[in-house]
């Protein structure tokens, strides 16, 4: 509509030009609000732009991480200018606090904590010194839902530092009785969006761990655990409703379903799990509206599907699953409105843009995609 | 709904109009003397494509805008036009030339031109290593204005908006750039009329 006006406007200053005549239909004075009014309203329509979320991924071979906005309506992915920022060496797993004002990323190598100001604005990255130390070879880092508390799980020194969060300078400290000791080599970790437990994944073992997390960040096993799950787990994740709890068992090709009892944090296998998925799965992520459970196999190149019974947690296989996934996909995420999934090839450096079909759950390909310079580890998209 | 196409859209009508002017106005050209070299100076604020490098939204930007215009005939100039823009941790300077007409008349003016050159863009972004982000591509766009005479010697520029697509940090902007100021007269060219 405004474009329609402005346009009009100016069609109008151009007939008048050609016409010849200024001192009549169109005197100076006139034409002169004439311009400030096509000009305002070009203006007020250069201010709609989409709303956007933004993507950071770690690249270990660069030392760096990549940061990416991407349109809500399109997936279309703008390389943040600036990116890619400089981290530690061997940067893994990172995260974004909920107020998306600081981005974490551990150092591999170093086993350190980078702290990261993220500029509301531009999304651009500027590291806050000094970094923080952790336990060896930090493997994976997640964050409570009240971004209160940061929890690493430390794969060589096999236990977990848990650091509370300055809401304001981001700074991290940690917590009495950090770090938390753990089976020999957890892999990956999980919370619940509720912060009342943790669970960590011991790949060796094959076993999940649980914990109670306590108001200041300590962390004491629940009764029970640890729980049996397939072999070979290497990611987890939990459904925001809190009710169940996922782990792809790379080995064996299959996806553990546990509920969640609300109160102990007990594990209980919902019937007929482990599901099957493809070869070598080693990613998975829930849909934001819990129904869908997408599960990257990298062995397969492919993508399982699965509609969720909110319930039972009983999976029923999506109409078309497996579908194509991008090529080995390493990781797989889902947008924060559940309008698309993105994964990312370790052997491409690329990134896939899939379209979710509202309803089905159904994985489309699409025109979009992106690309980091070398491969990316992990990769954390925000709100 | 995406942000490209509507800026492409609207990029598209602002370059069509002022090509049409461009065409126009020769032939209208009445005034019979024009000034050998005009030198303008004025404030002036952009609209600057920053979601094309990845900001949320759009930056308006403010600072300064100068330029030069030789006249080489009543209607035909060669103009130099120099830009700078603050704000949002960005930093972006436009160096440009390019013809340019202009249709006169008694006490006011109107005119059009294209304008190439390059852009430099710097994004604040403070980093261990570096102070800033530095990227020069290339310029074009095109524009025009109102000056209205409130002496011989100066010439006040009621508005001069500019369309200008530049292509820095990898990828293209488009822009829009509007200043207003003062035009100093040196020299003439053409015929005094008879007193």
């Amino acid at each position: 509509m405004k474009r329609n006006v402005y346009l009009r406007t100016t069609l109008m200053i151009a007939e008048s030009v050609a016409t010849g005549t200024p001192q009549g239909s169109l005197r100076p004075s006139r034409f002169v609000c004439l311009c400030l009014i096509a000009l305002g309203l070009a203006a007020l329509g250069g201010c709609n732009a989409a709303s956007s979320h933004t993507a950071y991924l770690s690249l270990p071979e660069s030392n760096a991480v990549a940061a990416f906005r991407i349109d809500n309506g399109s997936a279309k992915f703008t390389q943040i200018v600036g990116s890619p920022y400089l981290t530690g060496t061997s940067p893994g797993p990172l995260v974004v606090n909920p107020a998306k004002t600081f981005l974490y990323v551990a150092n591999r190598i170093d086993d350190t904590i980078s702290r990261f100001k993220i500029d509301s604005s531009i999304g651009s990255l500027t590291e806050v010194a000094p970094r923080v130390s952790t336990g060896l070879t930090p493997s994976d880092m997640v964050m409570n839902g009240a971004g209160t508390f940061l929890f690493v799980v430390n794969q060589i020194s096999s236990n977990i530092s848990v650091y509370s969060i300055d809401s304001a300078s981001g700074a991290l400290t940690q917590v009495p009785g950090s770090p938390f000791s753990t089976a020999p080599n957890p892999v990956t970790l999980a919370v619940t969006p509720s912060s009342k437990f943790l669970y960590v994944v011991d790949s060796n073992l094959a076993l999940v761990f649980g914990y109670a997390i306590g108001a200041s960040g300590t962390l004491q096993q629940i009764p029970n655990s640890p729980f049996a799950v397939g072999n070979g787990p290497l990611a987890i994740a939990i459904d925001p409703g809190e009710h169940f709890l996922y782990v792809v068992n790379s080995s064996d090709g299959t996806v553990t379903i546990a509920s969640i009892n609300s109160s102990t944090g007990a594990l209980s296998e919902v019937v007929g799990s482990p599901f099957g998925a493809g070869t070598t799965p080693i990613a998975l992520c829930v849909s934001p509206n819990r129904q869908y459970l997408y599960i990257a196999n990298q062995g397969s190149s492919n993508i399982t599907g699965y509609t969720m019974d909110l319930t039972t947690g009983f999976p029923t296989l999506i109409t078309g699953s497996p579908f194509g996934g991008g090529g080995a996909p390493a990781l797989i995420v889902s947008d924060p409105n559940g309008n698309f999934v993105y994964t990312v090839s370790q052997t491409s450096s690329n990134i896939t843009v899939l379209s979710v079909t509202a309803g089905t759950g159904v994985l489309a390909a699409t025109s979009e995609s992106a690309s980091t310079s070398v491969a990316a580890v992990s990769m954390f998209v925000t709100k | 709904m995406t942000i490209a196409p509507e800026g492409t859209a609207r990029s598209n009508a602002i370059l069509a109009v002022a090509f049409s002017l461009m065409l126009l106005l020769p032939s209208l050209s009445r005034a019979q003397e024009a000034a050998r070299l005009d030198v303008f100076g004025g404030f002036s604020y952009m609209r600057f494509d920053s979601p094309s490098i990845g900001y949320a939204n759009y930056s308006n930007l403010y600072g300064w805008n100068a330029g030069a215009t030789a006249n080489i005939k009543l209607w035909l100039e060669v103009a130099v036009d120099l830009s700078g823009h603050y704000g949002s941790h960005l930093d972006v300077y436009n160096y440009t030339f390019g013809p340019q007409y202009t249709w006169r008349r008694e006490n006011y003016r109107f005119f059009v031109h294209g304008l190439f050159g390059k852009d430099q863009t710097r994004a604040n972004i403070t980093q261990p290593t570096r102070p800033y982000f530095e990227s020069v591509g290339r310029a074009y766009g095109g524009g025009g204005g109102f000056d209205w005479d409130c002496s011989p010697r100066i010439t006040i520029r009621v508005v001069q908006a500019d369309y200008l697509r530049t292509d820095t940090f990898g990828a293209t902007q488009g822009d829009i750039r509007v200043s207003t100021g003062l035009v100093f007269h040196f020299g003439h060219i053409g015929h005094r009329p008879k007193l």
